[in-house]
């Protein structure tokens, strides 16, 4: 992989990590900011998109963006419905869960690209 | 997949784009059209009142500036497309510029979101967002709520009310389309130019209005990521299932080709223009199926059409040999029909033939739900439905040209025929009301800018192509405004019909009955099945004694909710007269049983109160020439204690004489009498005094109470139903 790639996958991975992380303590702690709405919403669709797809080296800009965040819609319409299903209803819980794991994922992949970057 | 090596435009581009000082200006021209157009349409919205648009939508009221706008962007574009390879830091900032002006014209001047479906799905996420269940016996979109639950969690979570989405987000979803089918113009088009191009195209052919926030607005970009990786990961090269092939390989179809080919002048032997990805490794791929297989489930519990339109382009992917995965067509199938079985299934045990009764019968129900219409309507509806029917055939027209001339040397793109034919057989299969027409459009609207953009993709281009392309943009942007924005007059929500629907939810007990004229206000934005919303259906004929006679006896609650938008509708769309809700109305006041609780500049909210009659006073009721729509049934009198007397001999009661609802016995909301605010009370609710006292003292409009802005220069008809009261006797 080339060095300006490494270095923008990088870059990706770490803002979607400090978005989500932000974006949960913005939603657990019910935080009044104007821009709390927008990054969340961003936050949430692109960040968990971006944390399950991070991973796969698509090399196209357009296309990596095209699967992540079809699976961001994609997680979650399932994670809101599997919830409806069960009866168990706490959006805010639910949702600063779910931006909780995917800025761990996210961090996690910051840290395994720089090291990549290193041994490369 | 590298562009075709530089052609004879190469050394006409560099004589374009020289180096040196002076070619700075000139690189960055784009750029700066692109920022001038936006400039210009930003100072044209102030000529733009929505609220005031005539039938011909808002395309009388755009300014010069406003088109100077579109042509500035567009002329960016060009000028940046004429480079053999267009700069990406330049092509996005124009394409946003585009799409800013196009689709960012009817959130910039409308200060409350438009489109009363929107409300709906609003409505229903709020629903889920609150319970946390769905309704499918309320609604049939309920039974695929994984849309509404994802939308209701995330208001709840970001703070927010799940109106919040509706505003900004037809431009937000043009944008994010632009990038699915970014991949899929680079995977079919081999020339930078081309793929650039077709993201312009999209824009200006996209006026089909359904990228409003709902379920289907989303699965346009689910449909166009599925076909992006279907396409660009898991192509097949072209060799079909062996039986197909062996159908292929016979000697009549060979004979059928040849002549096909010879009549449209087009080689015999032509190779795929698609350039998939080819050096993947089996991770990669394994990954990007299940990827696929993701987006297919979410498309299965979102919405009912996409996954029904996924299954057949895949089928046709299979039968042309287009794709690895043969079987995913079966996949999808079987997706759609378990989540029927299971979480719809409320819905099609009682519809499946309603669902099925149409299948096979596609010029008809095309026929219908386009008929439907393109009904004989004003001068200015007339316009609106023949510029959308000439902007659907130019698109259409446009991409067989292309698909045609692509051919013509030597190159095929069976894909995007697939992507682009195959949804038509929805309308086939299933009856999905007055707008599958426009879906199946929608769907197509992708594939066929590709092929129209194919034209193109080719160098050193011909002049002939570059003014074909030209001329094909050109028709859909000078279409596009009359397109996209020739239903505001009805399709806009005005703040004061949104401020009447909240006095309702504030106001009026839940349980209540709200009748309305037809279906196009933003009622239920919130508190959905809160309130028995029911339309008044043939009563809208009734002559003011009938009325009287077929109002309901309001057990409940009974309350009226007329909007601009209403009026709008039945005026421009179905055609009523102009002042038909003046009217009805007036009619409805003239009885004497109903009165005005609540007014602003463009929406009323009336209060039914009708008691059932005393055994003396009971009114005769003559049987209605028609069916009246959804009235409580009025009790029939009894032939032996009161013998009916002929309809000619039946007194008419003057309104005088009319009992007077005994104020014990009229129903009282115990929530709107406690929350009312002491003027609205004491003079909405009167119970000692008569209806017209009521009407005769009305408080001053309202609108100031929920801060809802009037809006600008309100047609005549409409401002006559605002000042009805007033004109009273």
């Amino acid at each position: 992989m080339k060095s300006k790639e490494q270095w923008i996958r990088i870059g990706v991975d770490a803002v979607a990590a400090v978005a989500c992380a932000l974006s949960a303590v913005f939603t657990l702690a019910d935080v009044h900011s104007p821009v709390r709405s927008g990054l969340s919403a961003l936050a949430i669709v692109l960040g968990t998109g971006w944390a399950a797809t991070g991973w796969i080296r698509v090399r196209d800009v357009a296309f990596a963006a095209t699967v992540a965040i079809a699976t961001g819609v994609s997680v979650i319409c399932f994670y809101a419905l599997v919830f409806v299903e069960m009866g168990w209803w706490h959006p805010v819980r639910s949702i600063g869960a779910l931006l909780i794991a995917a800025a761990a994922v996210n961090a996690a992949a910051t840290i395994v690209d720089l090291k990549r970057r290193r041994a490369a | 997949m590298a562009d075709q090596p530089p052609g004879g435009l190469a050394g006409r581009d560099a004589d374009l784009h020289p180096t040196g000082p002076s070619s700075r200006f000139k690189s960055l021209l784009p750029l700066l059209l692109a920022v001038a157009g936006v400039i210009a349409w930003s100072v044209s919205l102030s000529s733009i009142h929505p609220y005031a648009a005539p039938a011909s939508g808002l395309v009388s009221q755009l300014s010069v500036l406003w088109w100077l706008g579109v042509a500035l962007a567009a002329a960016g574009i060009v000028l940046e497309l004429s480079r053999e390879s267009p700069r990406t830091i330049i092509m996005i900032p124009t394409l946003i510029a585009l799409a800013l002006i196009l689709h960012g014209t009817l959130p910039a001047t409308e200060p409350v979101p438009r489109f009363s479906a929107a409300y709906v799905v609003a409505g229903f996420s709020d629903y889920i967002g609150r319970t946390g269940t769905a309704l499918p016996r309320l609604d049939v979109r309920m039974s695929w709520p994984a849309m509404f639950a994802a939308a209701g969690m995330m208001a709840k979570a970001i703070g927010v009310s799940t109106t919040w989405f509706l505003r900004w987000c037809p431009l937000g979803l043009n944008l994010v389309d632009l990038i699915p089918l970014k991949v899929i113009a680079d995977t079919c088009l081999r020339t930078s130019r081309a793929r650039w191009a077709v993201l312009a195209i999209f824009l200006a052919s996209n006026w089909i209005d359904q990228d409003y926030f709902s379920p289907q607005g989303i699965n346009v970009f689910l449909f166009l990521a599925a076909v992006a990786i279907a396409i660009r990961v898991f192509a097949a090269g072209g060799r079909s299932p062996k039986p197909v092939q062996a159908i292929i390989d016979s000697r009549s179809w060979l004979r059928l080709k040849l002549f096909a080919t010879n009549l449209l002048q087009l080689p015999y032997g032509a190779t795929p223009n698609e350039q998939p990805e080819t050096d993947t490794t089996p991770g990669y791929r394994v990954a990007l199926l299940v990827v696929l297989l993701v987006i297919l489930g979410a498309s299965a519990v979102t919405h009912q059409i996409t996954p029904a339109a996924l299954c057949l382009v895949f089928f046709g992917f299979a039968l042309t040999g287009r794709t690895s995965l043969r079987m995913l067509w079966v996949f999808t199938a079987v997706l759609v029909w378990a989540w029927l079985s299971w979480e719809a299934h409320t819905y099609w045990a009682g519809h499946l033939a309603k669902i099925l009764g149409s299948a096979g019968q596609i010029g008809s129900t095309l026929n219908s739900t386009v008929g439907a219409r393109l009904g004989g309507k004003s001068f200015g509806r007339t316009l609106v439905t023949d510029s959308r029917l000439f902007g659907a055939a130019l698109t259409w027209l446009a991409a067989m040209v292309g698909w045609w001339a692509l051919w013509r040397r030597g190159r095929t793109m069976w894909t995007m025929v697939v992507v682009a034919v195959a949804p038509v057989f929805v309308a086939g299969a299933v009856s999905y009301g007055g707008e599958v027409a426009l879906r199946v459009l929608l769907f197509s609207l992708a594939p066929a800018a590709v092929l129209t953009a194919s034209i193109i993709d080719y160098a050193p281009l011909r002049k002939a192509s570059v003014v074909f392309l030209l001329g094909v943009g050109v028709l859909l942007l000078v279409l596009f405004p009359l397109n996209r924005f020739g239903n505001e007059s009805f399709e806009a929500i005005s703040p004061g019909d949104l401020a009447a629907a909240t006095w309702i939810h504030v106001h009026v007990a839940d349980g209540s009955v709200v009748y309305v004229t037809n279906r196009d206000e933003p009622f239920y934005y919130a508190k959905v099945g809160a309130y028995k919303l029911v339309e008044f259906g043939g009563l809208l004929a009734a002559s003011q004694t009938e009325l009287a006679d077929h109002l309901p006896v309001t057990h409940k609650p009974t309350y009226i909710y007329f909007t601009r938008s209403q009026a709008n509708e039945g005026w421009d769309y179905l055609g009523y007269p102009p002042d038909w809700l003046t009217t009805f109305t007036a009619r409805l006041l003239k009885t004497g049983y109903v009165h005005v609780v609540y007014k602003n500049s463009s929406a009323l909210v009336l209060r039914i109160e009708k008691s059932a009659p005393t055994r003396h006073h009971k009114p005769v009721v003559v049987p209605h020439p028609k069916p009246v729509g959804p009235v409580t049934p009025h009790p029939k009198p009894t032939p032996t204690t009161h013998p009916r007397p002929t309809p000619t001999t039946r007194p008419k009661p003057p309104p005088t004489t009319r009992p007077k609802p005994p104020p014990t016995t009229r129903p009282k909301p115990t929530t709107t009498t406690t929350t009312h605010p002491p003027t609205t009370t004491t003079t909405t609710h009167p119970t000692t005094t008569t209806t017209t006292t009521t009407t005769t003292t009305l408080p001053p409009p309202a609108l100031s109470q929920v801060g809802a802005p009037s809006p600008p220069g309100l047609r005549a008809p409409i401002a006559a139903l605002s000042n009805i009261v007033e004109v009273l006797p």
